[in-house]
């Protein structure tokens, strides 16, 4: 019956796709890694806080500048663990503007000795970075750090391919070398994180990652070619790539930061693009593996990046621009619940000024807070909530 | 492994294997060889063959160059690398067409792969949306798992259980092909870990969409202006 559907010669060809199936999916699984349960965000702060006390100024004032680096901008923070001769490395972009070709990511710590910021170094060219990726890069932005679980700096930059920034790749870097000495501190490029099919354009990075309890994290990140959407990426306690999630459907937010509400529900706010925006709010219930909208927060924003912190339960900070169409006001507004946020602390105000892209971490029993003046350069302060903690 | 493990394993977007750093570096370079060189070889074909392979083999070195001096060092920056199945199709290509005559004039002739030209078609339509946000879940995250990998094999082997073999003396070389890039993938992860990548690039999906409609114009001039009127 040489017409029948299942002719000796169909019947051969399937049981030869069968085998070559099998093996294809055999070997598949059996390269891949072991699935690893899903973890659950930490608190920065391990203490139990009583009261939503004030927040008390403890400092402030402008980290160091590299030599003949007129324009800054996109501070990122990191704490350091307490053995640590650091309380903070601090991470920008700096040069003779934005988007300028002499710009490169500038770090300066926070020394625990001396309780002052050291004089401020580059830590990432992007000529150096092209050769470590065997490609060029046009321009260079928005460092995020972050700490594994060896004590190694992981850095997330935005590297700029053929365009601006819409045609921007997230590049993954991790330090070269061991030890805490921040003199020596140098990155070695693990890879282009593979985020979109469209040569991997338009996926930019700019807000501090979350942490989980087994020593991975969540960054949160956003697309942003013509429409403007946020996606969460999940990295091991290694710094292993660990998969994507978007966080909305909505197509004109960007810029996410992650708060914890618990240590499964989490909160991600957003920067709204359109006029008369306001922060854009998105939630999950089991740690980040799904997402749904949540309606908008009642706080303005002007097309402008937020950084949020939940230090602890029921205390969770988000630093803003909070007049609806400048970034004139830069506040640190407080929330127990995530919903209702009222005013904290008036970080910079001024006319015609521009404070913006602010950065949030806890260290050393402090809030520190760093953002952007004028974008010239790196601003910072430091609030005290030790009174009440327990 | 339990049946459960087994699915979670086979279903999960959160165990990607991504591509060694090292063989990513090596990889961008060499595929765009393979890609420039065959389009060198294709672009002087009024050349006499010697001529054309001479003309291959210096631009496949001059892409393997290391640093700024290599196209592929500029072509990464816009485009990254190209997928292993550009790839293997402009080898084939390559070595089909620099054959010497004797050898070719025994060589029997490939299927046409326009079903497997329509499937990558669709695909990059897909994953255009994708990138666009327009579908309600992430198609490229789904490339990341081990179920994508199983499901196009799996897809492969239906529609050639049915509709492959040889036929009129020409062989079916598409399922051979998708399976040599998915073993490659599953071997290397090139180009980025993710499965679509390595099975179709945007140029790949536009030079698909060209020769689709040089097709379909030709074959519609055919019908409407047959031969014989046209004579």
């Amino acid at each position: 019956m040489p017409n029948s559907f299942f002719s000796h010669s169909v019947r051969h060809r399937l049981l030869s796709g069968l085998l070559i199936f099998a093996a294809l999916l055999g070997l598949e699984l059996g390269l891949r890694p072991a699935l690893t349960p899903v973890a659950q965000a930490v608190w920065p702060l391990h203490g139990k806080m009583e009261t939503a006390n004030a927040l008390l100024p403890m400092g402030r004032g402008h980290i160091p500048m590299p030599a003949d680096t007129p324009a800054a901008h996109a501070s990122s923070l990191l704490a350091m663990p307490a053995a640590n001769p650091s309380a903070l490395l601090a991470f920008w972009f700096a040069g003779t503007r934005e988007s300028a070709p002499d710009v490169q990511i500038a770090a300066s710590r926070f020394d625990r000795a001396t309780q002052q910021w050291r004089a401020a170094r580059f830590v990432v060219n992007r000529h150096a970075l092209g050769e470590q990726l065997g490609f060029y890069v046009r321009r260079l932005g928005n460092p995020v750090a972050w700490l594994d679980r060896q004590g190694k700096v992981h850095l997330f930059v935005v590297a700029t391919g053929l365009g601006g920034w819409a045609a921007a790749r997230i590049v993954h870097l991790r330090q070269r070398n061991e030890g805490p000495d921040f003199e020596q501190l140098s990155f070695e490029v693990v890879r282009v994180l593979p985020l979109s099919w469209l040569w991997n354009t338009s996926f930019l990075v700019r807000t501090a990652p979350l942490s989980l309890a087994d020593g991975g994290m969540v960054l949160p990140v956003h697309f942003e070619l013509g429409i403007k959407y946020p996606v969460a990426l999940h990295f091991d306690a290694m710094g292993d790539f660990k998969g994507m999630v978007r966080i909305s459907s909505r197509k004109h937010v960007l810029q996410p930061t992650l708060v914890m509400q618990s240590e499964s529900h989490w909160l991600a706010l957003m920067r709204d693009q359109r006029p008369d925006g306001k922060v854009a709010v998105a939630q999950t219930l089991d740690c980040g593996q799904h997402w749904t909208d949540f309606p908008n927060l009642a706080l303005d924003n002007p097309d402008s990046s937020v950084a949020g912190l939940a230090v602890a339960p029921g205390h969770l900070f988000l630093a803003h621009n909070s007049s609806p169409h400048s970034r004139e006001m830069l506040d640190l507004s407080a929330s127990s619940d995530g919903q209702s946020w009222g005013l904290a602390q008036a970080l910079a105000h001024g006319a015609g000024a521009e404070y913006s892209y602010p950065a949030l971490a806890w260290a050393d029993d402090s809030l520190w807070v760093s953002y952007t003046d004028h974008r010239q350069r790196i601003a910072w302060q430091r609030f005290s909530m030790s009174p009440s903690v327990r | 492994m339990d049946m459960t493990t087994f699915l979670n394993t086979l279903l999960s977007t959160a165990n990607p294997l991504l591509p060694d750093p090292v063989a990513m570096r090596v990889a961008l370079p060499l595929v765009w060889a393979i890609v420039l060189g065959s389009g060198a070889f294709f672009l002087a074909s009024p050349l006499a063959r010697s001529y054309r392979l001479g003309l291959s083999a210096l631009v496949v070195l001059w892409t393997l160059v290391p640093g700024s001096a290599s196209p592929a060092y500029w072509l990464g920056l816009a485009f990254q690398t190209p997928s292993l199945t550009s790839a293997v199709l402009c080898l084939g290509w390559f070595f089909r067409r620099a054959r010497p005559a004797h050898v070719a004039a025994v060589t029997p002739a490939p299927c046409s792969l326009n079903g497997l030209a329509a499937a990558g078609m669709v695909l990059g339509w897909v994953l255009l949306l994708d990138t666009l946000a327009m579908w309600p879940a992430s198609v490229y995250a789904w490339g990341f798992s081990a179920a994508a990998v199983g499901t196009v094999a799996a897809v492969v082997m239906l529609f050639w259980a049915v509709w492959g073999g040889t036929r009129a003396g020409r062989r079916g070389y598409a399922p051979w092909l998708i399976w040599g890039v998915l073993a490659l993938f599953v071997i290397s992860r090139l180009p980025t870990g993710n499965v679509w990548d390595a099975l179709i690039d945007p140029w790949l999906w536009v030079g698909l969409q060209i020769a689709w409609l040089i097709s379909a114009v030709r074959r519609w001039r055919a019908k409407r202006w047959p031969a014989t009127i046209r004579a």
